[in-house]
Parts: structure tokens; sequence; C-alpha cells
């Protein structure tokens, strides 16, 4: 039990830190949404490669930098303590990279990855469906062999980063109807192939970072599905585990989040109630819990410590939504108001940022979802009645 | 930064929970809450299997060992309640001694720690009660002048109607006061190394808490099938569970913290007990909710474990004091505009 950084690893953390303040003055990253963000997003996303720091926890032989787990921690705790924009091809770097290491094929591999590096192919999931939510296994999307092509006909929904992809990985039905997750196939589809229809949605914060996408008489090639027919559950939960691990969220993403809502409790002199202050400090206990339990998952061998890493979605959304609501109410009727009557822009878009942060508990298997899968699986409780 | 134990550590652990499987649990406890036993063997086999030496330098014939190397040990004796005082004896009087004591203290109590013929416990503040503290050799209490190292007398006095029976809750009064350790270090040594471990054995608590009801919910049938298999039921026990969970990191951190003398350790420790109060507070409701009418009985072992969490709970700050304490620390001033 060590929980100390060495000298080289406190030098490293030191040149990150350097590199990221120099580089974010140089790009303009003050768009959130909408195509005027991308230009700012991809000239980001070139610095980020020129210096080697692009896909730091990907292997080298897959094109990435391949730190080693204590390398990448300090990065990504340094990448989010610098304010720096959440990635561009997020889905691809976190997600479908990491399955096609797992399971594509080698000519997947080497076609997809360094577009996934190079941002020339920018990517989305395609999973959630009108009908299928949290019930995946349920998804009604039709995919028929035709020759050297599946023929894909169905629609998707909640597919995040739609705007700015122009491809997307999903999951479709190649079985029976009712052959539930048994029936499924995992593809790539290119979104500029004909008949499929990408429409936004504006979602409760007015943005619009989700779509849906309809798909009629798509034609997508053999080359294009991932893994084997029918195997696509399989496929699909090595990207859902994925999506759900710890390390994608250092500690230093809530430390900043809470550093913004102390200004906010000293602006508004809510930080002088006695309630509020005690909520303020479980808060940061919360952060601390959150900072030592991601060392474990990252640094332990034990079996046990892999079972942290399906609380680790509801820990992280939970204490994301307290930090938020605390500042909800500290910032009382300024809430609804806009933020003009604090000094120096403290809370302005926090109003905003709660309800984006709102979705982290919906999103990627709900709250609800992960406390099935926490009672079932680590406690070992009966499955509730299907 | 590792931040994990080493496999001796956990084999140590093992060792001492196949110990406690066959001398400690429901049945022993039962004899305490029922006819008043002032048995003493569980001490004794404790201190024979070295736990009592484990922090005591080598010189005075312990094992040199920190709280850190405790940690999952103190655990352990938190998932068997045990009843008598061994994890505040060693991960409380044996470093407050060692740290802030002089040479003729360490030497006049420390080798009968480690032998098992000094039974010592602790006391927070003079309105507070010790474990065992009428049976105990040593009780140490800490104050706001210091920390008084007291022995029990016939003006200690026994609490009537305790909560948990099996603690044998006396309080040592001043008149009790032998010896004292001055100084606002050896209170804040004292505080810290009190939550820590106080922190460690309610999470064992509230681990058997909860997994006593998983069993219980795995077998029950109501309408049919496993009243573990309803969301309303399952829910609430993955939330005490990641409570104990998550909250068990913050102790090791505490722990590590206490033993490398870190400025950190104040709040350190404050974030172990107050996580850890919380994690188990959730998990007695929970255990008894799922338990429902039988788990309300006093045949129903549930409630050794449920009323121990509830004793320890507020030692040395519960939750909401704690959470005070921290703003305190975090928000030096009360937030004037910036």
């Amino acid at each position: 039990m060590d929980p100390t950084w060495s000298p080289e690893d406190e030098d490293f953390r030191r040149q990150s830190r350097t590199w990221l303040r120099e580089n974010l003055k140089q790009v303009d990253i003050s768009h959130f949404d909408g195509p005027a963000a991308l230009p700012g997003l991809l000239a980001w996303e070139a610095r980020l490669r020129d210096a080697q720091f692009n896909a730091v926890s990907w292997p080298r032989e897959f094109g990435g930098q391949g730190f080693d787990v204590l390398r990448a921690i300090i990065f990504n705790e340094e990448y989010f303590s610098a304010g720096a924009p959440r990635r561009l091809n997020f889905p691809a770097l976190g997600l479908l990279g990491p399955t096609l290491m797992a399971v594509g094929t080698r000519a997947q591999q080497s076609e997809r990855l360094p577009k996934m590096l190079s941002c020339e192919e920018i990517w989305c999931q395609g999973f959630s469906e009108p009908g299928t939510g949290s019930d995946l296994t349920g998804l009604k999307t039709r995919a028929v062999r035709d020759g050297e092509h599946y023929v894909l006909n169905g629609q998707k929904v909640w597919v995040t980063n739609a705007h700015f992809a122009n491809r997307m990985f999903m999951l479709a039905r190649t079985g029976e109807p009712q052959s539930r997750h048994r029936g499924l196939t995992y593809f790539l589809v290119d979104l500029k192939t004909r008949g499929v229809e990408v429409r936004p949605i504006r979602q409760i914060n007015g943005a619009a970072l989700f779509a849906e996408v309809f798909l009629d008489e798509v034609r997508v090639p053999m080359k294009d599905r991932i893994g084997d027919e029918n195997d696509g559950w399989r496929v699909a939960n090595a990207t859902l585990k994925v999506e759900r691990d710890a390390s994608r969220y250092p500690a230093t993403f809530f430390e900043g989040l809470f550093d913004e809502l102390v200004l906010i409790l000293r602006s508004t002199g809510a930080i002088r109630d006695d309630a509020v202050r005690c909520e303020a400090a479980r808060l940061k206990a919360g952060i601390a819990r959150y900072r030592a339990n991601a060392y474990a998952a990252s640094t332990s061998t034990r079996d046990e410590v892999s079972r942290l890493a399906s609380m680790s979605k509801l820990i992280r959304s939970t204490l994301q939504m307290g930090i938020f609501e605390l500042g909800m109410q500290a910032l009382g009727r300024r809430a609804e108001a806009g933020m003009d009557a604090l000094p120096e822009g403290v809370g302005r878009d926090w109003h905003e940022r709660y309800w984006y942060a709102r979705a982290s508990m919906i999103y990627a298997g709900t709250n609800e979802i992960q406390r099935n899968i926490i009672s079932e699986r680590l406690l070992g409780l009966p499955r509730e009645p299907r | 930064m590792k931040f994990e134990f080493d496999d001796d550590h956990y084999a140590q652990r093992d060792a001492i929970g196949r110990y406690l499987a066959d001398n400690a649990g429901a049945a022993a406890l039962r004899r305490y809450w029922d006819q008043d036993s002032r048995d003493t063997t569980l001490w004794s086999g404790l201190a024979g299997l070295g736990v009592l030496s484990l922090t005591v330098t080598e010189a005075h014939g312990g094992a040199g060992m920190g709280l850190c190397d405790a940690a999952l040990l103190i655990e352990e004796l938190g998932r068997y309640a045990v009843p008598h005082p061994v994890a505040e004896a060693l991960g409380v009087v044996v470093p407050v001694l060692q740290r802030c004591g002089d040479e003729q203290m360490r030497s006049d109590w420390l080798p009968g720690i480690v032998r098992g013929n000094v039974m010592a416990s602790i006391q927070d503040g003079w309105d507070g009660q010790a474990a065992w503290g009428a049976e105990a050799q040593l009780v140490l209490v800490a104050h706001d002048d210091g920390v008084s190292l007291c022995r029990p007398s016939p003006k200690t006095q026994r609490i009537a109607d305790p909560a948990d029976p099996a603690r044998r809750p006396a309080r040592l009064v001043r008149a009790d006061e032998f010896a004292r350790l001055e100084g606002a270090a050896s209170v804040r040594l004292m505080r810290d190394c009190a939550r820590t471990v106080l922190a460690q054995f309610l999470l064992g608590l509230s681990s058997v808490t909860i997994a006593r009801a998983v069993d219980y919910a795995k077998g029950r049938e109501q309408f049919g099938r496993p009243i573990g298999s309803f969301q309303a039921v399952k829910h609430m026990l993955a939330n005490a569970h990641v409570a104990v969970e998550t909250a068990r990191r913050a102790t090791w951190h505490a722990a590590w913290c206490i033993d490398h003398d870190h400025a950190a350790a104040g709040e350190a420790a404050a974030i172990a007990k107050g996580s850890a109060a919380e994690a188990a507070v959730e998990a007695s409701y929970a255990g008894l909710q799922v338990h429902g009418a039988i788990g309300y009985t006093w045949e129903c072992d549930l409630h050794f474990w449920l009323k121990r969490i509830h004793a320890l709970e507020g030692q040395f700050g519960g939750a909401r004091a704690l959470w005070r304490e921290l703003a305190d620390m975090t928000f030096d001033d009360f937030g004037a505009v910036t």
C-alpha cells in the first residue's frame, strides 16, 4: 500500500499539465454544440495527435501510446483539470476501438483504427430503439443477408455524437423476432449510405447532442460485420463493459466541479448555511472515496476489485448530480433568471450543465439497471421476473 | 502508487477469520447478551495469535507494524462483532502510547498488552463510555485538555441498560485518571486513530448485516417468488453494498496517512469515519427492512450487529458532526465573496 506518486510520475504530471495549458490557448473550443464546434475540436484533436497524446491507453500496436495504467491516470487527471473538451471521437476511442481490438479481424483493425485516430471516421453508437431502452435484447431493427451484403431496416434513437459522426456502430436482429440476445449481430454503418437519415433530437437543455437514425434498405458490406452472425450480444458486451469503466472519469473531473460549486456557495453566501456546509463536505468525502476506489481499481490485481467497475457508473452519476443539486439550491431563484446577478459570471451555465449531468443517470444503462446488475451479479440475488 | 495490500495481509486476515469463525460470532455473542458474561477468553485467544502485539514496536515484544497493516484484520473483527476492545487497543491505545507517551508508560503497559493480560480500551470524552471500561486495566480518555490514562475504580460508572450489553460500557471519571498526555497532538492522534479503526470495524459489521439480509432475501418467498427478486428489495441492498464497498478504501487511506504522520490525516480520518457511519446506518436500515418482522425479534441474531452499529456510529463523531468538522477544515472562512 503506497498511495504516492514517484518523482518520475510527478515529472510526467508537470509536463502534461504544461502541455495542456499551453495548447488549449491555441485552439478555439468556446463552442459546445452544433457545426460551429467542429473546427475547434478537429484542431484540438490534431494537436493531441501531433504530441502523441491522442490515445494514451491504446496499445502501441494499434497506433496508441500504450501508457501504463498509472501514466494514463495521470494524463486523464490533468486533462480534466485543464478543462480540455470532451474528445470528438469518444465513442470510437472508448468503445468501438477497444471492441475491435478484442474481437475484430486483423483487416477490420487495420482498416478502422487508424481512421479513428485521424478523425477521418467519427463514430456514434446505435443501440437503443424507440421500443428498446433498458431491455436492449428486445431490439427490432432487422438485418437480412443478401449475397455479400446485409440489408438493414429499422430505427435507432438516443444516438450520441450523431451530429458530428459519419459512421455508426450498431446492433441489429439477424435471428428470429423472439431470439432475444441470441439473434443479434454487430455492424458498422457508413452514415452516408443511401437509405440512412439522421434527425437531431433537441434535448431538455436545448442542445442537440444526440439524434434519431432511420435505416431504410441500407446495404452494409459483409466486411463491416463484427464477430459472427448472431454473436452481437457478446461483442456489444465488450463495449458496454468499457463504457461503464471508471478510468474514463478521473477524480479531478469531480474536483473541478466541486471548486466551481464552492465559488457558487461563496458568491451566493450559501456557504454560511450550516446545512449547506455539511452537504458540501459530504460531497467532498464522496470525491475522496471516488479517488481511492479509482486508484484501487487501477492498481490492484485482486478479483474483488474488478467488481468496483460495476459500481462506478452508479457512483459517478450520483456524485455528479449531488454537486449540481447543491449548486442549484444555492443559486435559488437565480437558477431561473440566468446568472447576471453573480459577479464574474460565477454559475452562469450551471443550470444548463445541471441538465447535461442529469443524463448520466439514464445513459449507458439507467441507474436502476445498474442496481439490478450489482444485486444480481455481485450480491447473487435472484433475477427479477422477466 | 499501489492502492492495495499484499497477499500476506489477506492471508493474515483469513487466518484470524478462521479462528473467529470457531470462537466468536452469534452463539458466543448471545452469552454476553443473555447471561451478562464477562468471559475474556476471546481477548486472550486473540492475544495468543499475536493480534494485540501487531502494532507494538519490536522493542516491547510486538511485530512493529502500522495501522495500514491492521486494516483488513480490524474489519474482520467487526464482521464477528467481537465484544472486547481489541480493535481499540491495537489501533488506538498502542499507537497513542508509542507516539505520545514516555518510555515509562510504554514499558508499563505495552508488554502487558502483548501478553494479553492488560485489557486496554478507549473513551470519547468525560461524557463518553469505554467498552469493557470497568474490567479493563487501562482506558485512554480523549478530551479537550489531552489524553488521560485511567484505570477503573469504584467511582467508575457502569452504564445501565446499554444499547449493546456485549460491549459492557462504563464511564471512566476524572478521579480515575492517573497520568496524562498533554497537548493537542495526542488528542488529535487518538481521535484520528479511533475514527479510522471504528470506521473499519463498522464496515465489517455492515458487510455481515448485508450478507445476512441477502441470504434471507434469497430464501424467503412471497407472492410465489424469493423477495430478493423484487427491485424494491434488491436496490436497497445494492445501495447499501455500494456504500460499504466504496467507504473501505477511504479507511485505508486514513490509516496510511496516520502511519506516515501525513498532514491530511485529520481530514482523511473524518472522511473515513463519516463515510463508514453513513454506510453502516444504511446497511442497518436495509438489513432490518429486508428481514421484516423476524428481524425485529430478540431471537434473531441480526440485532447484535445492528445494535453494535448504532453503539459505534456516533463514537468520536457521527456522520453529521464529522461533515461539519470537515467543512470547517475545508472552508476556513465563512466565504466572503471572492
